[in-house]
């Protein structure tokens, strides 16, 4: 089954977004998501929305394939939308009932919350839609870099991120093996309540976690005989750079955020 | 030309049981010397000290006396361990902890980046060991979805783009299933005629025999050392060792005790059926 998995969910299509630097993507995620949470106008919401919107038009990743990822977060978005309907005080009352008060205001804050949720979602799910996760780590190192003067080591923690995501499959694989080994023992996964299951996982979790040690130190023999000393002397073989269609699309952000303060 | 040489190796591991320290010596002073091109095999039981000895081929342990030269530098010098490494190249037994990239090409070039090799160079270097383990179509597949014989030939690949002269096999057999163990071993057949010196560490005699050389190793101590032929006749002492002699010459030293007259250096089964046949 591992072997069927695909690490991270990109989509693999040639677009003007996938070809972008994945630095620009990254950075453009951060700030729209500050922008999305510093802003209160309704007619600054559909700026943002909009500018959204020809980001996902231009990425050529299907609609649908976008609002999929929307589905983990439902149950947040049901509740944070049911909080604040119910426990947001305001002047207008809708609708009364004993010691529960829906107003207008309640209703507005909700709604502007969940769309910000949802611009939440799909910009950080567009970034993985059209960014490889060896593309994603190279960025986070090279962002990071500047931060090595106050010791943060930005090459180690890019090396860690392409190990875990290349020993996802493995230990999908290892975890599969160990169930079936308890299964055959007579453990049982499927029937129980909640936390008789959550207990049922401890017989899994420990082997695979001493094995993951195991074979984090075959790892670290593997990585030391073939030199690997750090960053120390490294070239890369695929490097990143900024591109024409970078600063375009930096031109592009700057003008939303302007949009969005004139208005 | 003694290119891998070690003399006097002593090796110990030191671990907690019952809250007391203990100790057991892996390596109680074994002497080595390889020379370039050759192709050694090692064989051994298990805990017989054979990993522990391979291990120091590459620097990856230093000896608690005695010393590894490789390529005529100590092993036991921080400064020069790169040259070391870089000399020696390393496969070892699982596939699945050996790789290092979410893609194949990634972790092949993951040797050639430490070595700090242009970008250009290594995309060249990953295209030409890829063809030499007959992989290149396999260039953009994630790992995981390769078997564990392709696996194996992904690792080769990589040791191989960095242009070692030495390549130590630690049982890279041990997890395959038949199809890739003979797949492997004639990459390593193909590799011994290009000229680089190989250390073979197996558990399979079959494998042994195509070796120019064996070494057997019992309790840490290098017990037996010849060709295969001078090594495989003595079966009485090699299973007293707790190993196992290649089938067919099992066969011509059985027929042999039963008063039937046949050669006792048979080792292949086509020297088995030349025999017969005569």
């Amino acid at each position: 089954m591992a072997g069927k998995i695909s690490i991270g969910q990109y989509y693999p299509v040639d677009s003007k977004i996938h070809r972008l630097d994945p630095r620009s993507k990254l950075l453009w995620v951060l700030i729209f998501v500050i922008v999305l949470f510093n802003i209160k106008e309704v007619s600054s919401y559909i700026i943002a929305i909009v500018s959204l919107g020809i980001i996902v038009k231009t990425s050529k990743v299907p609609f649908l394939l976008i609002l999929k990822s929307l589905k983990h977060i439902l149950f947040i978005m049901i509740f944070t939308a049911g909080l604040n309907i119910f426990l947001t005080d305001g002047t207008i009352v809708l609708f009364e009932y004993k010691f529960i008060q829906i107003t207008k205001e309640g209703l507005q804050f909700a709604s502007l919350i969940i769309v910000r949720l949802i611009a939440l979602v799909i910009s950080s799910s567009l970034l993985t839609l059209t960014t490889k996760p060896m593309e994603l780590t190279i960025a986070i190192e090279k962002l990071l870099k500047p931060l090595k003067i106050i010791g943060i080591p930005s090459h180690d923690i890019a090396m860690i991120m392409t190990i875990a995501l290349s020993f996802i499959p493995t230990l999908i694989d290892e975890m599969e093996k160990i169930m079936k080994a308890q299964i055959s023992r007579g453990s049982d996964f499927e029937t129980g309540t909640l936390i008789e299951r959550v207990k049922s996982l401890l017989p899994i979790l420990v082997p695979l976690f001493v094995s993951s040690f195991r074979r984090a130190d075959d790892l670290a023999m593997a990585m030391e005989s073939r030199c690997y000393r750090g960053d120390i002397n490294r070239s890369k073989m695929k490097d990143i750079k900024f591109k024409k269609e970078d600063y375009i699309f930096f031109g592009f952000l700057f003008l939303v955020i302007v949009i969005i303060n004139i208005v | 030309m003694k290119k891998v040489f070690c003399e006097k190796v002593h090796y110990d591991y030191t671990y907690f049981s019952d809250e007391k320290e203990k100790t057991i010596k892996a390596l109680k002073g074994v002497d080595l010397e390889i020379n370039e091109g050759e192709f050694v095999s090692i064989l051994g039981i298990n805990g017989s000290g054979k990993s522990t000895l391979a291990k120091h081929l590459n620097g990856l342990y230093k000896p608690l006396r005695g010393v590894v030269y490789i390529d005529g530098i100590n092993t036991s010098q921080d400064e020069t361990i790169f040259e070391v490494r870089k000399y020696c190249g390393m496969i070892f037994q699982n596939p699945d902890n050996q790789i290092i990239g979410t893609i194949v090409e990634d972790d092949i070039a993951f040797g050639l980046e430490n070595l700090g090799i242009k970008p250009s160079e290594i995309i060249k270097r990953i295209n030409k060991s890829l063809e030499e383990v007959e992989m290149l179509e396999y260039k953009d597949k994630q790992p995981s979805m390769l078997s564990g014989g392709q696996k194996q030939r992904v690792s080769i690949a990589g040791v191989l783009a960095m242009e070692p002269k030495c390549i130590v096999f630690d049982e890279p057999t041990a997890m395959l299933d038949p199809v890739g163990r003979k797949k492997i071993m004639e990459i390593i057949k193909k590799l011994k005629d290009k000229g680089i010196t190989i250390v073979l560490i197996t558990h399979f005699m079959e494998e042994a025999i195509e070796s120019d050389r064996i070494i057997v190793m019992n309790d840490g101590e290098v017990e037996m050392r010849g060709t295969p032929v001078e090594i495989f006749t003595q079966v009485e002492k090699i299973k007293s060792i707790g190993l196992e002699v290649p089938l067919c010459t099992e066969i011509a030293y059985k027929l042999k005790k039963r008063g039937i007259t046949i050669k006792e250096d048979i080792l292949t089964i086509e020297e088995m059926v030349g025999e017969l046949c005569r």
